[in-house]
């Protein structure tokens, strides 16, 4: 598990000095502050980061607009970002609503609205609509990690770390190495998420990473995976075997 | 040029003796014969002839004066009476030696012997015997006595003046000649006027003194036409005819030789050509009588024309004058109106400006008040962290002012929100919101206030109480609404917030434990949620702001502001939104 990286494109200290500690206190983690357009464009290239909160004025020019204009235009460094208003102002919002995906923050603002307006960015951004809805067990798909949301609080799961994925009702338990991660979606959601990146049925209720699987005892009906999980495989699920160039 | 005879012409005018027995003849016959004592004047041949001579019976006369003249007991006075009877028939008979052996007959002793004289020289005149005939006339004429002897002075005049014509002695011809038409012109004979104007023409045109001549022709033949005496007319119309041949005029020669002829043959059957001509007269008469009659009904006709187009004329021009007006009326006032709508736009402009401005001065005190209010709420919020628990006055001070600085915040937000919400200039966007995740949001800043009243919340929002709607305009009228529930509710009381799906509507409800309102209030309220209203009081004003500000902006998102509430029983806002 790990925490995930905002950077943070804010002119005024003030300003950011508010905004920081609310990220923080609530698990985030600040990749970098940029202070103008030129540090963000230097942060965004040498920082990684999973999301940018933008303000939209850096001093008097609108140039938090065009940080993100640029952020869009890059598929390889494109990001899910939230902009930082304190105006509804239409002449900026007819600018910046052509920006995707298009979340805001009006100052000032509470920690809730902090927290919704990441939330809703990641959603958009990953077109995973009210995925983080709930307080707990909620998630949503990146490229190659899970947003989860623990106690109210958005986490990164990578998808190298999950050995495997156990269904229980409505709910899905990932497995990593040494903790569990209970999120709200079927197996078969899961399934269509995680079998692009190398998972595999072994079981009416498990899903396995190939990548994590040291051994399939078939007698025992059994599939030893790294970190000492074992999980099991049913004969249904047994002709996997033959996609795998362990045995 | 050959100059035609003008002898052709009538020249003899033998008006003495012949043609009539005039009545001054009659009257000196009759008195001379008075004077004849006896009752010879009875004898039946002396009385035939007598009669029968008064009534121009030449014959008669002639058979009667003879029977009486060869009576051997004849009355020789008579016999010299009869003589003049038997003379004159005979002169009219054209038996001229007869008629001068009666003439002779008569003595000197004869009362009107200048008469017989007179007539002696008219026998001789037609017998050719001019110079003798003359000598006469200038014997009769200065015998004198003419009334008495029954004899016409201008005749003898004339006659003598012919007879000089006829000897070429044209100065003495002239003399008598003028004479005579002189005379003539006195008697008012228009037949006897002719006939001199015509002698007198005839004088100077056998002088070839055609100006003298001419004027004369011209008068008789004018005379003549005004007469019903053919003889004359064709003699003028003749004279004309010769006249204008001889100058050349041959086409009005013409014209007269026509008229001429007509006359001519006139003259042999005058009474039909009288009748016929009275005829024609009549029937002229009719046809111009006709064509008057044509005329007086064309004439009618074209003033009822005249009138009927003048009627119409006069219609045409009023209704056109009545076209004009109204014309003119309508431009004028659409002038009038083009004139009212320049200004009303001119001023709703000017309006518009001025509303603009004032929208966008709002916008930037509000905004940049709002920011120092903010900053002052958050070094209060800092503020009361760091005052010690135990100084309860400062902590106590510091909280006020907090409350101040929030509220103060929370209008200028709102006059803010309403002055981009009339400027048109807010960011509206309406989306797919989860009230689960929102409600929470707006709630959280609350949270102090409540604790510091000991409300108690309960909130009700299901996952499925998603609702179409702008998220921020959403908020505004939810914090409007907390901010108006949590102020009166009292201590200890309770706040219940609860999302209800009806129908296509999401129900929003939130209700206080507060005194609720009469319903005399609950109308102001409502009546300030539709309407600016100047008169609310100052404690009232942040309110009203916010009641009109929720209300349009739940009318904006498509759904609708409701409030309910009764005395002693508490407040219930209901905020009714789209289902998304």
């Amino acid at each position: 598990m790990a925490n995930v990286r905002v950077l943070v494109i804010e002119d005024r200290p003030e300003e950011s000095d508010v905004l920081i500690p609310s990220l923080e206190s609530n698990g985030f983690e600040v990749a970098a502050i940029a202070r103008d357009l030129k540090e963000a464009f230097e942060r965004m290239h040498d920082t990684p980061f999973d999301i940018a909160i933008v303000d939209v004025y850096l001093g008097d020019t609108p140039d938090g607009i065009a940080f993100a204009e640029s952020l869009n235009a890059q598929p390889n460094l494109s990001k899910p970002f939230v902009f930082l208003t304190s105006s509804k102002d239409r002449s900026i919002f007819d600018r910046a609503k052509l920006t995707k995906p298009f979340a805001f923050l009006l100052k000032p603002f509470n920690e809730l609205e902090l927290l919704y307006s990441l939330e809703m960015a990641v959603e958009k951004y990953y077109d995973d609509e009210d995925a983080l809805e709930s307080s707990e067990n909620a998630a949503v798909m990146a490229e190659d990690h899970l947003f989860i949301k623990k106690k109210g609080a958005l986490n990164k799961v990578w998808l190298k770390d999950i050995a495997y994925v156990e269904v229980d009702e409505r709910y899905c338990t990932l497995y990593c190495d040494d903790t569990k991660y209970v999120v709200m979606k079927s197996l078969k959601q899961m399934e269509q998420l995680l079998s692009p990146h190398g998972f595999i049925r072994t079981h009416r209720k498990f899903l396995a990473q190939k990548a994590m699987i040291e051994q399939i005892i078939l007698g025992e009906d059994t599939v030893i995976l790294k970190g000492g999980h074992s999980i099991p495989i049913s004969d249904s699920y047994k002709d996997i075997t033959k996609t795998l160039n362990i045995l | 040029m050959t100059r035609l005879a003008i002898s052709l012409l009538i020249l003899f005018f033998p008006g003495v003796l012949l043609s009539q027995v005039g009545k001054e003849l009659r009257t000196q016959l009759k008195y001379h014969l008075q004077q004849i004592p006896g009752g010879d004047r009875a004898e039946f041949n002396f009385e035939r002839a007598y009669t029968y001579f008064l009534q121009e019976q030449d014959d008669s006369t002639i058979i009667y004066s003879g029977r009486y003249l060869s009576k051997k007991d004849r009355n020789s006075q008579l016999a010299e009476f009869v003589h003049y009877f038997r003379g004159r028939s005979f002169y009219n008979k054209g038996l001229y030696k007869d008629a001068g052996g009666d003439f002779a007959n008569i003595s000197k002793n004869f009362p009107l012997y200048n008469l017989v004289h007179a007539s002696q020289a008219e026998v001789l005149f037609k017998q050719g015997e001019y110079d003798t005939a003359l000598t006469i006339y200038l014997n009769v004429l200065e015998g004198g006595d003419f009334e008495k002897n029954a004899i016409s002075e201008s005749s003898i005049n004339h006659n003598a003046g012919i007879c000089y014509m006829l000897k070429q002695d044209y100065e003495n011809a002239e003399k008598y000649l003028l004479r005579s038409l002189d005379q003539q012109l006195k008697t008012k004979d228009t037949a006897r006027i002719i006939g001199g104007y015509i002698d007198v023409a005839n004088l100077y045109y056998e002088q070839y003194l055609d100006d003298k001549a001419i004027p004369n022709f011209v008068k008789a033949y004018e005379l003549a036409y005004q007469t019903d005496d053919f003889v004359l007319r064709r003699t003028a119309a003749l004279n004309m005819a010769v006249v204008e041949e001889n100058r050349g005029n041959l086409e009005k020669s013409l014209a007269f030789r026509k008229e001429y002829d007509q006359w001519k043959d006139s003259t042999n059957n005058q009474e039909k050509v009288w009748e016929i001509a009275q005829i024609e007269k009549r029937h002229l008469a009719e046809t111009k009588q006709r064509e008057i009659g044509l005329l007086q009904k064309k004439t009618r006709l074209a003033e009822q024309e005249k009138e009927l187009k003048a009627k119409e004329r006069n219609t045409i021009l009023i209704g056109a004058g009545v076209l004009l007006l109204v014309l003119v009326l309508i431009i004028y006032f659409y002038y009038q109106k083009i004139r009212s709508s320049a200004i009303i736009a001119e001023q709703r402009e000017s309006l518009d400006k001025l509303n603009a401005f004032k929208n966008r001065l709002f916008s930037i005190v509000s905004h940049d008040l709002r920011s120092s209010v903010h900053g002052l709420r958050r070094s209060t919020e800092q503020l009361r962290d760091e005052v010690p628990s135990e100084n309860a006055q400062l902590k106590s001070l510091v909280n006020q002012q907090g409350a101040i600085a929030n509220a103060t915040y929370g209008m200028l937000d709102n006059l803010l929100n309403w002055a981009l919400l009339q400027s048109d200039e807010i960011y509206f966007h309406a989306e797919k919101i989860s009230l689960k995740r929102l409600v929470p949001q707006v709630v959280i800043n609350y949270q102090p206030l409540l604790d510091q009243k000991n409300i108690s919340l309960s909130t009700d929002v299901p996952a499925d109480g998603k609702i179409y709607a702008d998220n921020d305009s959403v908020k505004i009228v939810l914090r409007n609404v907390l901010d108006n529930a949590i102020k009166f509710t009292p201590e200890n009381g309770s706040l219940d917030i609860s999302a209800k799906v009806e129908g296509n509507q999401i129900a929003l409800r939130i209700k206080d434990s507060g005194p609720g309102m009469t319903s005399e209030q609950l109308a102001m309220v409502i009546d300030q949620s539709s309407q600016v209203s100047k008169e609310s009081g100052e404690e009232r004003s942040g309110t009203g702001l916010g009641v009109r500000l929720c209300a349009s902006f739940m009318s904006k998102n498509n759904g609708s502001f409701h409030i309910e509430s009764e005395e002693g029983a508490g407040t219930t806002v209901i905020l009714r939104f789209e289902k998304a």
